[in-house]
């Protein structure tokens, strides 16, 4: 027998070769539904909104002659008031759904399993109920004469008026809908915390605040980063809340964009609103990507 | 039958429904099925042989119907399914304009009835070939059972020329403010006008956002017709009037339940506008002191000899026209005179979701009956339809505003500066 050295063998590729049905790779057959789901569902309805959005007013059809008339009349009107409410209100409710979520999150994730999964179920439960539904719910709860205010006037006598119709009211129900969207990312984010290291840094003397900053924070932050962005976006489009808590005392861009498609009959100029808003969300995603590297987040790149 | 079971419908099948409308119509014409009866006795008897001529089959068995609520609802489409063995897929309207565009957009395909209010079946739908006209044989003595003011030959229902018949015409009524009595008399609102709202009642009433509705009614507080080209000047001072609507107003809501609601607990003391729909369902809850005001004095341009106060309120009435649908069923035709039936009429009126309204064919005793006072309380009947008949008077006809894209533009931009 003689010994085989590697130099004797053939040269061979470390890496598999890609199977392939004719000349496409078969992974790209696989991927073929959900990219027609893509295109048909998500690309093309895109594709068919930025058309519409340079159409005249008065278009039912987006292959007309382009014109930038929608984006004038966007800027030359007080449209910057509904991007700004919606705006701030997308960043408010972000910043107290990191807040309020955090905690709860970390609670969860160290409850015993029983007790977490009773935790899970709680908080799951009411997204089965639809939005507006719970959303009513709320105004009933705090509107004047409601439950709130007619329990406390009949237990005793004090009476609270109407709690809804005001910027607050709006945010809370923000806060209260997103919840979830915030939560769930966040506990993945956590799982990224070995209870080994939090338990050695406590040995070695560091304060709650210290481990809070220096591990569990950067070990769960694509968690929350990512349900940081997932509650940014959909706040951002936020309607209800402002339509059924706010009762009108301020306009969202949401709000605007639906005025255009129905009451309003003026497409191109809903278009154009639904693209300034995807711009805006995208950008938020592309700032927050670059400056986070959320490879290395992950763990997959030194 | 789903709706996409009959996409596949080839001519053949179009073919024989041709020929069972025609047999049906030429069976009239001929005289074989006469008509005994007037008013509601003629609409149950067509009724009947419209049934009898369906029962033979071979055509499409859904009927996909585009509406506002009054129609949509299982207390009147139960009684048409079970007597026909129809399947109707129905979907409520939520504003006029975006019907015609959905019909303008292909909607036709889909839709074999439209119901909406009047002016769009004149003045866009027949002329663009989106509706298609009735046989007027056949409706024409229906429109005995109707109140006095929508008899026949009825403007709305027909095409320009008069001649061809686009709709029928069921459910109606007056649109002016509305206001809970115990907090603020209606004779104030109702001497005052629209001003008693918008500046003596500033910060305390709630605008019923139904947004082409708050244009119309904001012209109307302006002393001008909306439905009509505006001046330069008419224009300026809409502006002022719809800032001054939004930035006095407490809330502002698409939801009349709710601002019922608000009305009733003491929230608001009214809304600007507010209809008889508007109030209907509450005053049936027992809560009369929620009524619709229309304001005595009207806008100049109205007033004549005859009617020195002219009008100030504007009424809708709905017409519901058959789709100018590639693929028919003789099921929509049916489906308006089933809907003139008085029992279907009733029901039409008065269970509808959340609202109660009056229907032209309480003009006809038979119909009238079926009403209990309770719910002629809730539609501000008065005695002998006096009331109702008193706030119509005061109405103009809801039309098409010509300049509404750019009050739609003025509208927005004040609702986003209450900010």
């Amino acid at each position: 027998m003689t010994d085989v050295t590697k130099s004797d063998l053939p040269a061979v590729s470390s890496a598999p070769r890609p199977l392939r049905i004719g000349a496409i790779p078969t992974g790209v057959w696989y991927a073929m539904p959900i990219l027609a789901l893509l295109v048909f569902g998500f690309l093309a309805p895109m594709v068919m909104v930025a058309l519409y959005s340079f159409m005249p007013r008065g278009s039912f059809s987006p292959w007309g002659t382009p014109t930038l008339e929608n984006y004038v009349d966007i800027v030359e009107q007080n449209f910057y008031i509904s991007f700004g409410w919606s705006l701030w209100l997308a960043l408010l409710s972000t910043a107290l759904l990191l807040v309020v979520a955090y905690p709860l999150a970390v609670a969860i994730k160290r409850a015993a399993p029983k007790r977490a999964v009773i935790l899970t179920v709680l908080i799951v439960a009411p997204l089965f109920v639809a939005e507006n539904i719970r959303l009513q719910g709320w105004v009933l709860f705090l509107d004047k004469a409601g439950v709130l205010d007619g329990g406390l006037k009949a237990m005793f006598g004090v009476e609270t008026g109407s709690l809804v119709t005001n910027v607050p009211a709006i945010v809370f129900g923000i806060v209260y809908v997103y919840l979830p969207f915030m939560l769930f990312p966040m506990i993945l984010g956590l799982a990224n915390v070995p209870p080994d290291v939090r338990e050695a840094a406590a040995d070695m003397g560091a304060t709650r605040w210290r481990m809070f900053r220096d591990i569990e924070l950067p070990l769960a932050a694509p968690g929350i980063l990512i349900g940081g962005l997932l509650c940014f976006v959909i706040s951002l489009g936020a309607f209800s809340e402002a339509k059924f808590l706010g009762k009108g005392v301020i306009v969202t861009v949401a709000q605007d964009i639906e005025s255009a498609f129905t009451f309003g009959q003026n497409w191109p100029r809903g278009s154009a609103l639904s693209v300034l808003v995807i711009l805006l969300a995208g950008s938020a995603v592309f700032i927050a990507m670059r400056r986070m590297d959320l490879e290395k987040m992950l763990g997959r790149r030194g | 039958m789903k709706m996409s079971q009959f996409r596949g419908y080839n001519a053949n099948r179009r073919e024989v429904m041709r020929g069972l409308t025609a047999g049906f119509a030429a069976a009239l014409a001929g005289g074989s099925p006469s008509f005994a009866g007037t008013g509601a006795s003629y609409a149950d008897e067509l009724w009947a042989k419209t049934k009898e001529s369906l029962s033979s089959g071979g055509f499409r068995m859904d009927l996909n119907l585009h509406s506002w609520e009054g129609y949509t609802e299982e207390p009147v489409l139960a009684p048409f399914q079970q007597d026909t063995g129809a399947t109707v897929n129905p979907q409520m309207l939520i504003s006029d304009p975006a019907a015609v565009n959905n019909l303008r957009g292909g909607g036709t395909a889909t839709w074999d009835i439209i119901n909406l209010n009047n002016a769009w079946q004149r003045k866009m739908l027949y002329p663009e070939g989106l509706i298609l006209p009735l046989d007027t044989a056949k409706f024409k003595p229906l429109y005995d059972m109707n109140v006095a003011g929508f008899e026949w030959p009825y403007h709305w229902a027909l095409d320009e020329t008069g001649e061809k018949l686009l709709g029928m015409i069921q459910r109606y009524g007056p649109s002016g403010m509305a206001v809970n009595a115990d907090a603020m008399d209606p004779a104030t609102l109702e001497t005052g006008g629209y001003m008693e709202m918008i500046e003596g009642a500033a910060g305390q009433y709630g605008i019923l956002d139904y947004e082409n509705w708050v244009i119309m009614h904001t012209c109307m507080a302006c002393g001008f017709s909306p439905f009509r080209k505006h001046t330069e000047a008419e224009m300026e001072t809409y502006k002022e009037m719809i800032f001054k609507v939004f930035n006095n107003a407490k809330k502002v809501s698409d939801d009349q339940a709710a601002l019922a609601r608000d009305m009733i607990t003491g929230e608001i003391v009214g809304t600007f506008p507010g209809s008889v729909y508007t109030v209907s369902a509450p005053r049936y809850e027992g809560e009369t002191q929620i009524q619709c005001v229309v304001p005595e004095d009207g806008i100049e341009e109205t007033k004549t000899a005859d009617n020195p106060k002219g009008q100030a309120g504007i009424i809708w009435i709905e017409v519901t026209s058959l789709v100018a649908n590639p693929e028919p069923t003789p099921l929509a035709e049916a489906f308006l005179i089933y809907c003139h039936t008085p029992e279907a009429a009733y029901r039409v009126a008065a269970k509808a979701p959340g609202t109660l309204n009056p229907v032209v064919q309480m003009g006809d005793p038979t119909v009238l009956e079926k009403f209990g006072s309770d719910e002629l309380e809730a539609i501000q009947w008065g005695d002998g339809g006096a009331w109702l008949e008193k706030d119509v008077t005061r109405c103009i006809d809801f039309d098409i505003n010509p300049d509404y894209d750019a009050m739609h533009d003025l509208y927005t931009e004040a609702k986003r500066s209450r900010a």
